[in-house]
Order: structure tokens, then sequence, then C-alpha cells
């Protein structure tokens, strides 16, 4: 690491961030615009003012940002997501997924096949379908980066949440088997496992004291994450500093998952 | 990265391969590095190097396997430069090519004592003093072969580095509470002068490992190195107990 160049920096980049009006996905796309990329924001249009909320930070970075409304469960969406985003920037060299939806209590042997099907299309197969139409692009101008939000609880045991920790760690072996698809093109894929962390998506617990005094006895810094803290190890798998991390899942969960069986 | 400006980086087996890279990494963010290695006259070149290029820096000859040596250098480095806010213990030894069978208790002992054992030391008089400052970072070098078995005949290499992926969860768990962050890093095949030393000896393996690496390539010390640094700044702030993999999608394949 040399202290006369910023070894973070993402200028000239276009980054894809995907459930950008959420909690993650709006700290992963500050943050990279922060460093210098452009941004193309994506998420339900039911999520619209949240989105503006995002696209308003970065407009105010002075970044260029566009928004772009996709429903990442039918396919088709993310195609037309993804056509409107090449049309709009020449290029796409940071794809962060990070839209998932969270269902609980969801036991297994009480799913129906409906919110089955629509839990791991949102949280696997769109990110499957992304990296197809991206990746190549990726591979032949011999540079990117794939960086996909998993979970820490893909690889625990949690009752009651399997649909959403089996979608989590198929990402897991999603990146790994890519990682050695485009083996020595130039581009990099890996996953970030984050444990708890001040989001939307799980409010409901963390704005419950109790709840969160449970919580926090599991986790060894006993806190949970800002959305940030999970940004800045997007950011740093998407840098030059991360150039030999390739295929990894990286768990970022205050050290939860180092002291439980999985 | 201005957060280091001043801070006091602790680096074992400094004096060569990715310990030399790393105390020249944290020395040019402003850090003030302890350059600790057996070999005092590699520790002495880092050192040269750090000073010619503006940093500050500290030899000390240190085997990391002796408590005596590693409590005095904790010791000292508080001495010189008043507190211990990182540390990197990278020092290790692959140990002498031999089958389980045929390994002797001398090759096991000093692949052990060296890797895990002095990983241990380490940690024990870096954490007392980070435990007085109130918080601290700290970095092991385990490896690839800290997450996977491995066919290179090296017998005690895997197990001493799986036993270091151990014990930083272990630390980490038992020291968060007090601000202590502690990782891992596992490196893949890193062109380092201790890689040459068992890979020279095999035309064979050297192909097989270049093969094997996903990522197309062997990777540099600068890549670990970036890897260590980043995990010790105030951007890992809530990523401790983890074994994060520099190998190329190695062991990921």
């Amino acid at each position: 690491m040399n202290s006369s160049a910023n070894p973070l920096s993402q200028e000239a980049k276009v980054a894809l961030v995907t459930g950008a009006a959420g909690g993650i996905g709006r700290a992963v796309a500050v943050t990279l615009a922060q460093q210098g990329a452009s941004i193309v924001l994506t998420d339900q249009e039911t999520e619209s003012d949240r989105l503006t909320q995002t696209r308003q930070s970065i407009e105010n970075l002075g970044q260029p940002v566009t928004t772009i409304f996709a429903d990442l469960s039918a396919s088709k969406e993310i195609d037309a997501l993804v056509d409107r985003a090449y049309e709009e920037f020449g290029s796409i060299d940071v794809l962060v997924n990070v839209a998932a939806i969270h269902r609980y209590p969801d036991p297994l042997l009480k799913i129906s096949e409906t919110d089955w099907d629509m839990v791991q299309n949102v949280n696997f197969k769109s990110c499957l379908r992304l990296c197809q139409r991206i990746i190549p692009n990726m591979v032949k101008q011999g540079s990117g980066n794939v960086i996909t939000v998993a979970s820490d609880s893909a690889f625990d045991v949690i009752a009651d949440e399997g649909p959403y920790g089996i979608s989590k760690i198929s990402l897991t072996k999603l990146t790994a088997y890519l990682a050695k698809e485009i083996a020595g093109s130039g581009v990099r894929i890996n996953a970030i496992a984050p444990g708890w962390v001040r989001t939307p998506l799980i409010e409901q617990y963390w704005s419950d004291p109790e709840f969160m005094q449970e919580a926090k006895a599991n986790i060894p810094l006993q806190r949970i994450a800002e959305p940030e803290e999970i940004a800045n190890v997007v950011l740093f798998l998407a840098s030059d500093l991360a150039s030999y991390v390739h295929g990894h899942c990286m768990v970022v969960d205050g050290g939860r998952i180092a002291g439980v069986p999985c | 990265m201005q957060e280091f400006i001043n801070k006091v980086a602790l680096v074992t087996g400094a004096g060569s391969g990715i310990g030399r890279t790393t105390s020249l990494g944290f020395a040019s963010l402003g850090a003030k590095v302890v350059v600790a290695d057996i070999n005092l006259s590699a520790a002495d070149d880092t050192v040269k190097t750090i000073e010619s290029g503006g940093g500050q820096a500290t030899a000390m000859q240190v085997d990391v396997s002796s408590l005596p040596a590693v409590k005095d250098m904790v010791a000292q480095t508080v001495a010189v430069y008043g507190s211990l806010d990182m540390a990197f213990n990278n020092a290790g030894i692959t140990g002498e090519v031999s089958s389980i069978a045929d390994c002797t208790e001398e090759n096991w002992d000093n692949v052990i004592n060296v890797n895990l054992k002095g990983v241990w030391l380490c940690l024990k008089y870096e954490l007392l003093q980070m435990l007085k400052q109130g918080g601290g970072a700290i970095v092991n070098m385990a490896s690839a072969a800290g997450l996977v078995g491995i066919r290179d005949r090296l017998p005690g290499y895997a197990p001493s580095k799986h036993g270091v992926v151990g014990l930083t969860k272990t630390a980490a768990l038992e020291y968060a509470q007090q601000g202590i962050r502690i990782d891992a890093v596992c490196p893949g095949e890193i062109d380092t002068p201790m890689q040459g030393n068992y890979l020279r000896e095999s035309p064979e393996l050297l192909a097989k490992a270049l093969e094997s690496e996903p990522i197309g390539r062997f990777g540099q010390p600068e890549e670990v190195a970036n890897a260590v640094i980043w995990l010790c700044s105030g951007q890992a702030s809530f990523v401790t107990g983890h074994a994060l993999a520099v190998d190329g999608g190695y062991v990921a394949q």
C-alpha cells in the first residue's frame, strides 16, 4: 500500500447496485460514489421514495447516477435493467448484488411453492441472471468486480430461517463456481456474509430492545453493524487492495460465526 | 488511510517476503514499525529501506518460539515507541519435506513451535499490552493450508496453520469485548523466498501450483500486505475472527 495514491479509488468505474433503496444497498452506492464511481441504482418501484433518497445522496456528491426500477424476481425485468444500464453508461465495472427478501418465521416444512420460488428467485436466481448478463462483458474488457451480499446465516442453522439461509449459502457457492469459470480473465468475484446490520429489512428486530439484548449477547463485538461498515468491505473487495482475493466469502459479523457450529 | 500516522505496528518475520512488504506498507502510511526477525541482518535491511523512504522503524532479533524473547519484543516495542496498536504475527517456516510417517520429532516440533506456539506467544504479550491501551488490531499469518489439507509433504505445516485459524477465532471471541479485533490471512501461492524454498525443488509442484490457482497466477507479497493492512484499519471495524483467504480462489474451488 502506498500513501500517495488512493488504493480504494473507484474513479472511472460504473457500479450497478441492486437493493439500492435499502440499508446496505444505499451505503454501498454512496461509498462507491464517494470513491469516484458512477452509479446505477436499482430497486422495486414500490421503494421509489427511498431510492430517490439514495439518488439524492449521490447527486450531492456530484457523481453521475441513474435510477432504474426492476422487479428482480422477473428475468425480463433484469434484462431490461441491464440493457438500460449499458445504454446509459456504456459499461458496468462493478456489480454489487444486495437485493434480498427475508421472511421470518419461514419453516421449510410449511413454505408454499410460490413463496419458495419468490425467495429463491429474488435472493439467488436474480444474481445468477445478472452475472450471466454482465460478467461476459467484464471478461471481454479484462477487468471487473462482482460482490454478492450473502449472510452469515448462510453458515449456521437458525430456526425457521431455512429458505433465506439456503438462498444465501447458494450465493457463496455461486461465487465459488463463477470464480473458477472466469479463471484468469482479470475479473474478480467475491461474496460477503454480514451478520446483524442496522437496516430497514430487519428493523422489526433491532428496534426491539429485548430482542436486541439477546442478539448482542451472541455477537462478540456486542453491537450490530452500521450499513457503512458493510459497505467498507464491499469497497475493499472492489478495490485493488483485494487483487488476490477471488472466490472468497468474507464474513463481516462482529465475530459471531467464529464461535458457532456451522 | 491517514489513521496509521504515528501508530505503532509490530511485524514478525519482517526480514523477508510478506512480512517485509507489510512493514514497508505500514511505514509508508506513517506508522512506526517494529521489524522483528530471527535474522537480524534481514530485519536491519528492512529498517534501512523504511528509513531511506523517510519512515520510522526499529529492528529486533526475535525467535518467536521463545517466550522470553517474545515478552521482551513487546516490552521493547513499548519502551521504544510508547504503545502497540497493530500486530502482524507473520513469522513462519515450512519445515523439512517428509511424509508424515517419516517426519522426525525435531521437524514436527520446529514447525509447531514457530508457526503455532509462536503466534500464541505473540498474541499473549500483544494482548496484555493492548488490554492496557483499551484496544488494537491483530492479524495472524495462517495459510490456505490453514483451511484445507495440502499434498506438499510438509507434515507439520497445514496442522500448524489450521491451529492458527482456530487460535485466531478463539482469541477473537475472547477479546472482542475489549475492543481488540483479531483476524487471520490465508495466502495461497505467493511469490516469496519461502515459497521458492520448497517449490524450487520440484518443477512439477511449481507447475501444479500455478495450474491450481483460479485467478491464473501466483500472488505478490504486496497483495497479502494490502489485505493485512486493510484488516488493521478502521475500514474493517466489524470484521473479527475471520480467516481471509488471499489465495486467488484456491480454497473456494
